[in-house]
């Protein structure tokens, strides 16, 4: 099938910098419909950074974003979650004012590509917010806050789908939850790129691993393979 | 010519140096902006006039004296206002509103004490006959002047860069974090660099009357304005900056004064604005990275709103507009009624934006003024009917709405300055006496052809039924939801689809547009007036106190705040304009320390309301 062959993402040879100093260095992958991707490296290796340029939060210094075969270079966020982009964030910011259901009405209405989702009681119930779903965010937990930081993206129903540490901090329980949610996801044919920590919780997710060291591409392949590159183990263990 | 120009702008920089110095050093360190400086300053000045006067005191020992006496009046001052300030969610935004209110109280307070005639020190004090330096005549005064403030400030950064104190404070501005975290005590530090800050505007004040000519109570606004250009030329709470950012206004002003003296006034403020739009952060601040700050949720608590029915909200519209329909039957004193209806529909006008999207206009007059001229303009040399006058003062307003909308980029403070310091632009071009044959200039203008009480009141109450049913809008729709969100987080907002600075930008417009119509109808009210009318400072203030004192974002809150405060002030009599600006500025201070949401909060800070 052609859905399965062509990439819904492609990333070439992006390149961030601040100062002058590179956060992005040549970042170059590709992403399929149905694919979840990990991105994994040490702390400030870029791939928060990967996902605010993917997202639009800032233009890249050079390269491209090609998404369905268009450029995304430099669009404003709001376009590209219109066209189907869309994020968590490694600190969840929620709507604080508002109420839960507050927060999912808002991007649903404004909407993803396809329309706006309109069954959001059971996105809330899927999502575990049911019972809160008149609360202000400003008074949910961290893990609620997090799930309905999910919400607000998925209430755009998007294609293309970027969590970034959204494990970090949970209970084994909750682990257990949200890696079951994004499997279902990317069965539905959401694309996924998943930034984490923890290893476990991106081997039951992800078919594919990137490994980022200070900006640059050190690895791509699966996660097993990952764990036997020489380079790899030397990044994350220290010069032993 | 150029040499003294340059000479000139050389000296006027090291004194305008001195002038921000003290500024950026609260700013730097406790991240609020004194916009009270300019009237510490003006203290120090009459102080230094009321020394020489009485004891026939020589400015150089009236600079130490008034240096030490502000610094000591800082003190205290720094633990009664801004050490509460530093507590509350928002400091940036609570401090400008404080200081604000601060200026105005300590201006009223001048004004009334001093009265208003201009105070100087005869410059023949300092020594005799001008300095010729390579034919350039320079006064000695200004020798004087910069002579001081190089010292003062070449003080200043020794105590920065050699004492204790200063390396913390240093540390301080450098990140409030890690200052915090590496254990210094930051209240100590922060109530030395306010003293500091004080005193430097006292010692600025005694110089004054030598490098600002004659001194009079309402100098403090124009001087805070000069001194954020100059800091902000110099990049905030970056003390070394100051020197480059004074030494480059002094410059910029002697040339100006030399080449184009008549808009040399146009400086401060046209550079400010510019300034911030080209470089927000500043000359010396890396430059680049304004999209990161862009996306930074607003920090200020966004306002609930009223939790009631789109039903009651209309019902209390159409309650009040019935009562400005029938107000000229039941009473007589007709202007009275007017002023009640404009300043209901500026402060909904206000409270659009504000309540709405955070920015605080704080040029909001700017908007009335331009809305009036646009009118006046229209009437006198496009010999319009008073009806198609309003559509062109609407299209003023919306055109400078349009020319400013650049400022939204700027955040908090920033914002708030550069739209003051517009303002302040237009109204410096239409009152120009070079534009005399366009806007007669400073004379004012005369409408009488058009000269109609009852239809330009009933145009005042049309626009506050639309400033009203825009309240209402956005309470109640989708569109008002969204701009919720986007003040709660405007990434988040940006990533649910919301057109983030499209929908901000329409908000400013139809805040504009209020002012402008609500401009034009005071025009065709008064019918003849002066340019200080419109664009008077005082009222931004008090459409800022009516909205800030009933809460924002609600559509009662603002409504209460003009019936009970104006309705107060009128019913007390106060014919003084200084008193009512003493106790305006008073209530800013209070309300900024004790009710920043306004009364509509009042419930739920005394824990009455659960969810
Ligand atoms: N807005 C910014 N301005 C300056 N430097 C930045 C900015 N954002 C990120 N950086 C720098 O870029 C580098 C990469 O940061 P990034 O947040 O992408 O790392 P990360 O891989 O997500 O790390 P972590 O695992 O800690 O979340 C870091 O050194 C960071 O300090
Ligand atoms: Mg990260």
């Amino acid at each position: 099938m052609a859905r399965e062959k062509t990439a819904l993402l492609r990333v070439e040879g992006l390149v961030k910098r601040f100062g002058g100093f590179r956060a992005l260095d040549r970042l170059s992958f590709q992403l399929a419909r149905g694919e979840a991707l990990g991105l994994v490296g040490p702390n400030g290796s870029g791939k928060t950074t990967c996902i605010n340029v993917i997202t639009g939060v800032y233009r890249p210094d050079g390269g491209t974003v090609l998404f369905e075969d268009r450029s995304a270079n430099g669009l404003a966020p709001h376009l590209l979650a219109r066209r189907g982009i869309n994020r968590t964030f490694q600190s969840p910011r929620p709507f604080a004012s508002l109420t839960v259901r507050e927060n999912l009405e808002v991007a649903a209405a404004h909407g993803g590509p396809d329309g706006p989702r309109s069954d959001l009681q059971a996105l809330l119930a899927w999502l575990d917010l049911d019972a809160v779903g008149e609360r202000l965010a400003a008074h949910l937990t961290s893990a609620q806050q997090k799930m309905l930081d999910l919400g607000r993206a998925l209430a755009t129903a998007p294609k293309l789908l970027l969590v970034d540490e959204l494990a970090a901090g949970l209970t084994p329980a909750e682990l257990e939850r949200v890696a079951r949610r994004l499997r279902s996801l990317v069965e539905q044919g959401v694309a996924l790129l998943v930034v984490e920590h923890l290893l476990g919780f991106l081997d039951r997710l992800a078919d594919r691993v990137i490994v980022m060291n200070a900006g640059r591409e050190i690895f791509q392949g699966t996660l097993k393979a990952a764990a036997r590159d020489p380079l790899v183990r030397e990044v994350f263990l220290g010069r032993a | 010519m150029l040499f003294y120009a340059l000479a000139a702008g050389v000296l006027f920089g090291l004194y305008f140096t001195l002038v921000g110095l003290g500024l950026n050093l609260v700013f730097g360190v406790m991240r609020i902006v004194n916009l009270a400086h300019g009237d510490f300053l003006m203290l120090g000045a009459y102080l230094a006039c009321w020394l020489f006067a009485r004891f026939g005191l020589h400015p150089l020992a009236a600079a130490p004296i008034a240096a030490l006496l502000f610094l000591v009046l800082g003190w205290p001052l720094y633990y009664l206002l801004v050490a509460r300030l530093l507590k509350s969610r928002d400091a940036e935004m609570l401090s400008l509103i404080l200081f604000f209110g601060l200026s105005q109280l300590i201006e009223a307070l001048s004004a009334i004490t001093f009265g208003a005639s201009e105070r100087s020190i005869p410059g023949s004090v300092l020594g005799r006959g001008p300095v010729v330096v390579f034919g350039a005549a320079l006064p000695y005064p200004w020798l004087f002047g910069a002579g001081l403030s190089g010292l003062s400030a070449g003080a200043v950064y020794l105590f920065l860069y050699r004492s204790r104190t200063g390396m913390l404070m240093r540390a301080v501005m450098e990140s409030r974090e890690e200052a915090l975290a590496s254990g210094i005590d930051i209240h100590r530090v922060s109530a030395a660099a306010f003293a500091i800050g004080i005193g430097l505007a006292g010692l600025a004040g005694v110089l004054a009357p030598f490098m600002l000519g004659s001194v009079t109570p309402s100098i403090g606004m124009g001087v805070n304005l000069t001194a954020f250009t100059v800091i902000v030329l110099g990049t905030l709470g970056d003390p070394l900056g100051t020197i480059l950012g004074g030494i480059i206004y002094g410059l910029s002003l002697m040339l100006m004064q030399t080449y184009l003296s008549s808009w040399a006034d146009l400086l401060p403020s046209l550079m400010l604005v510019g300034v911030l739009l080209v470089f927000p952060r500043g000359l010396l601040a890396p430059s680049g990275q304004a999209g990161a700050d862009f996306w930074q949720p607003g920090t200020l608590q966004p306002a609930r709103g009223g939790r009631g029915t789109v039903g009651r909200r209309l019902a209390l519209a159409a309650a009040l507009l019935a009562a400005v329909g029938l107000g000229p039957l039941l009473y007589s004193n007709q202007l009275l009624l007017f002023n009640f209806v404009i300043f209901l529909a500026l402060a909904q006008g206000l409270n659009l934006l504000y309540g709405f999207t955070g920015y605080l206009p704080f040029g909001y007059a700017g908007f009335f003024g331009a809305g009036a001229y646009g009118f006046a303009l229209a009437v006198m040399h496009l010999r319009l009917g008073a009806e198609l006058a309003l559509i062109c003062a609407g299209v003023a307003a919306l055109g400078l709405g349009l020319l400013l909308t650049p400022l939204l980029r700027l955040s908090g403070a920033y914002f708030a300055i550069a739209n003051l310091a517009a303002a302040q632009a237009v109204y410096q071009v239409v009152s120009n006496p070079a534009l005399e044959g366009v806007t007669r200039g400073p004379y004012g203008v005369s409408l009488s052809g058009v000269f109609a009480p009852q239809e330009s009141y009933a145009a005042a109450a049309l626009v506050l039924a639309g400033a009203l049913g825009l309240v209402i809008w956005l309470q109640s729709s989708r569109f008002g939801l969204g701009l919720r969100a986007i003040r709660d987080d405007p990434l988040s907002a940006a990533l649910a689809g919301i057109a983030v600075v499209a929908r901000r930008t329409m908000v400013w417009l139809l805040s504009a547009l209020v002012a402008g119509l609500a401009g034009a109808a005071f025009a065709w009210h008064i019918s003849v007036f002066y340019p200080e009318a419109p664009f008077d400072i005082a009222i931004t203030m008090y459409a800022i106190v009516f909205v800030l004192f009933g809460g924002s974002a609600t559509l009662g809150g603002p409504v209460l705040g003009v019936l009970v405060l104006y309705g107060l002030y009128n019913a007390i009599g106060i014919t003084t304009p200084q008193y009512s600006q003493l106790i305006y500025g008073g209530l800013v201070v209070v309300l900024a320390l004790f009710l920043p949401d306004g009364l509509a909060s009042l419930p739920q800070r005394l824990g009455l309301r659960g969810a």
